[in-house]
């Protein structure tokens, strides 16, 4: 009996072994190898590929056996196998990976901005894959161009920006306050314009500035947000096929169908605002009662009262959102806050105890000058350059479009930015003179007001080209101290009596009888935007960027 | 025996009905223990099977310095390389010997 079992038992034991021997084992195959990463038709790469997976000899135990003679110990299956199709998606969302929120609304990494195809034919020097591109607004653009970039317009939803919301006008209630409100509006307005010459009215130039329409400002927020957050998955651009209708970008007047070039000249010009300010008031520059008081200079003598003149930059507002919206992106990513470095104007308020002590300090300026002169204001001033570095693996992605002509989207490129040259000049431009005539007061004030550039020209003899009305408001900026009259070194000798009288002389005539008294120089801030590019293939294993996968087909 | 009822007929068969019920059930619930099993091993199939791909296109895009497809024999090593991760993978899940 007990031979039986056991002779049984190592039966069993035999039998089972032998069905052990069939190992289990799993494969994968792949098949149909890419040649190349390739792109899709919004400027993602993709690996398209095919793969088998088998399972030989899977071993399923069998529970019932051990009560029931018939059924086997183990079930074999010689082969479980899956074959699937896959495509995997590297989309560049350097935003979109910073933010669930924008993830969630469906944000891609393809920004407003277009290449020339011919930019990617010219790397910078010792590169093969950096480029260095320059912002040009769209109406600059050239289909030659090889080292810019262009802003475009893409409609997307308003997910992430406010609709601008109509400014209520402020209401003008009938009450005390009110009434006193309007009076003071009536007295210190420009409508009571004298029109006369005794307060120099004639000749003001008004200040070419439109504000911007609501529909510009539309355009600018929603310019944006396609910077920081990417096109919208729903709105993205498309590369231009035989087959199918390409995303055309053309003239503004066809905008946002559904992409076009950004243009809007509007927003192009400087806002200047010239306001006179008391202690508690501030007037408008052009109230009657602003010109009295710094048309002849009396301001300079009364403390707490300021005639100030804030002048934006000049340069066109795509330029500063394309730069501030890059900082802020860049900043965002690498946690530092490069938004802080991009100053705003000063607004150049004086102190309690300065206003004190003005008439003291514009009495101690009167006498330095005159005494020691004054110094010339420069032509052009040393340009100012802020270039921001981004550490290579931390740079924002970011997918641009790549044009030929400038009429369609041909392809896309995705570039790490990782340098961003923000460039200053100053050049100046206008210069505003006060002309009196022979006897100083007595011929009457007349101001005239020169803005450089295309404008029309008030030389003053009337004859003058601008840059030499330029070179000649620059040449009397400054003036002459009576020392350096005195000590005329280079008109002979120094105690030589008739220098001596000559420049006395000199000096009561520009003293008294100059024809042109220079009050102002304007200087214009030009500004450049350059980008430094590197161009990648967007690395799936990079947090900044977004993998998806896709089964195509799995059987 | 004379009083013996033919009741207990249908009582042998109840009995012999919970036997075969018993037997069916046993089978029955091989086949289902062999359908989840296939079904288990198809679905680690097709999560293995994407992982797979995710990580030979990383092998092919990003490491590309350590691993170049530039001839034939090293992309047959990385594809490889890769059965030999799925194989381990699934020597871990206790299917493969």
């Amino acid at each position: 009996m007990k031979n039986r079992v056991l002779i049984s038992l190592s039966l069993l034991a035999a039998f089972e072994l032998s069905l052990l021997a069939v190992t289990t084992e799993t494969t994968t195959t792949f098949e149909d190898i890419p040649t190349t990463v390739q792109t899709d038709k919004y400027g993602n790469s993709f690996y398209e590929r095919k793969a088998t997976i088998t399972t030989k000899n899977f071993k399923v135990d069998n529970f019932w056996s051990r009560f029931s003679d018939k059924a086997d110990n183990q079930s074999i299956y010689e082969n479980i196998s899956r074959t699937g199709t896959f495509k995997i998606t590297t989309e560049t969302t350097s935003a979109c990976t910073l933010d669930t929120q924008l993830a969630a609304q469906g944000c891609s990494g393809q920004k407003p901005f277009l290449l020339n195809d011919e930019v990617l034919l010219a790397p910078m020097a010792g590169t093969s894959d950096e480029f260095e591109v320059a912002f040009v607004e769209a109406s600059g653009f050239s289909p030659t161009a090889v080292n810019s970039f262009y802003p475009l317009d893409i409609l997307r939803s308003e997910a992430y920006y406010k609709e601008p919301t109509v400014a209520t006008a402020s209401s003008s209630g009938k009450s005390f306050f009110s009434f006193f409100t309007g009076a003071f509006d009536f007295i210190f307005s420009k409508t009571i314009g004298m029109g006369s010459d005794f307060f120099g009215k004639a000749d003001i130039a008004d200040v070419e500035y439109t504000p911007r329409s609501d529909d510009a400002e539309d355009r600018r927020q929603r310019y944006i947000a396609n910077i920081i957050a990417g096109v919208e998955q729903d709105h993205r651009m498309t590369k231009a096929t035989a087959d199918s209708t390409a995303t055309q970008l053309d003239a503004p007047t066809r905008l946002n169908n559904p992409a076009s070039l950004l243009h809007y000249a509007e927003a192009k010009k400087s806002t200047e605002q010239e306001q006179c300010q008391m202690m508690f008031l501030t007037m408008s520059a052009d109230g009657l009662m602003c010109r009295m008081m710094s048309g002849f200079g009396m301001d300079a003598w009364m403390p707490f009262f300021n005639k100030t003149k804030t002048t934006k930059m000049q340069a066109s507002y795509i330029m500063g959102d394309t730069e501030n919206a890059l900082l802020a992106m860049t900043g965002k990513i690498e946690n530092v806050p490069y938004m802080n470095d991009v100053g705003g104007d000063d607004d150049n308020k004086l102190s309690f105890l300065q206003e004190m002590l003005k008439p003291m300090v514009t009495m101690m300026e009167m006498m330095k000058s005159m005494m020691f002169g004054s110094s010339k204001a420069s032509k052009v001033e040393n340009p100012v350059e802020r270039v921001y570095e981004f550490a290579e693996d931390e740079a924002m992605t970011m997918t641009f479009a790549i044009t030929n002509d400038g009429t369609q989207v041909d392809d896309f490129a995705n570039f790490k930015l990782l340098k961003l040259r923000s460039v200053y000049g100053d050049m100046l431009d206008s210069c505003r003179v006060h002309y009196t005539g022979m006897m100083g007061f007595f011929g009457g004030w007349k101001e005239t007001f020169y803005i450089g550039g295309n404008k029309s020209k008030f030389g003053p003899d009337g004859k003058m080209s601008s840059d030499e009305w330029v070179e000649w408001c620059q040449e009397s900026t400054g003036g002459r101290g009576i020392f350096s009259y005195l000590f005329d070194w280079s008109s002979g000798a120094m105690f030589n009596p008739l220098n001596w009288m000559k420049g006395m002389m000199d000096m009561f005539l520009n003293m008294m009888f100059g024809t042109y008294k220079i009050l102002e120089i304007e200087n214009i801030v030009a500004k450049g935007l350059i980008l430094d590019l590197k161009k990648v293939n967007p690395d799936p294993t990079s947090p900044r960027n977004t993998r998806t996968i896709e089964v195509i087909e799995i059987r | 025996m004379r009083n013996a009822s033919a009741a207990i007929v249908p009582l042998f068969l109840a009995i012999m009905l919970l036997f075969w019920f018993i037997w069916f059930m046993g089978g029955e619930s091989d086949n289902l223990h062999k359908t989840t099993d296939l079904t288990h091993l198809q679905k680690i199939q097709d999560k293995l099977l994407e992982a797979a791909m995710i990580r030979r296109y990383e092998l092919a895009t990003h490491k590309k310095e350590l691993y170049s497809e530039e001839s034939e024999e090293k992309r047959a090593a990385l594809d490889a390389k890769i059965s030999q991760d799925n194989h381990i993978m699934m020597q871990r899940n206790k299917i493969d010997d």
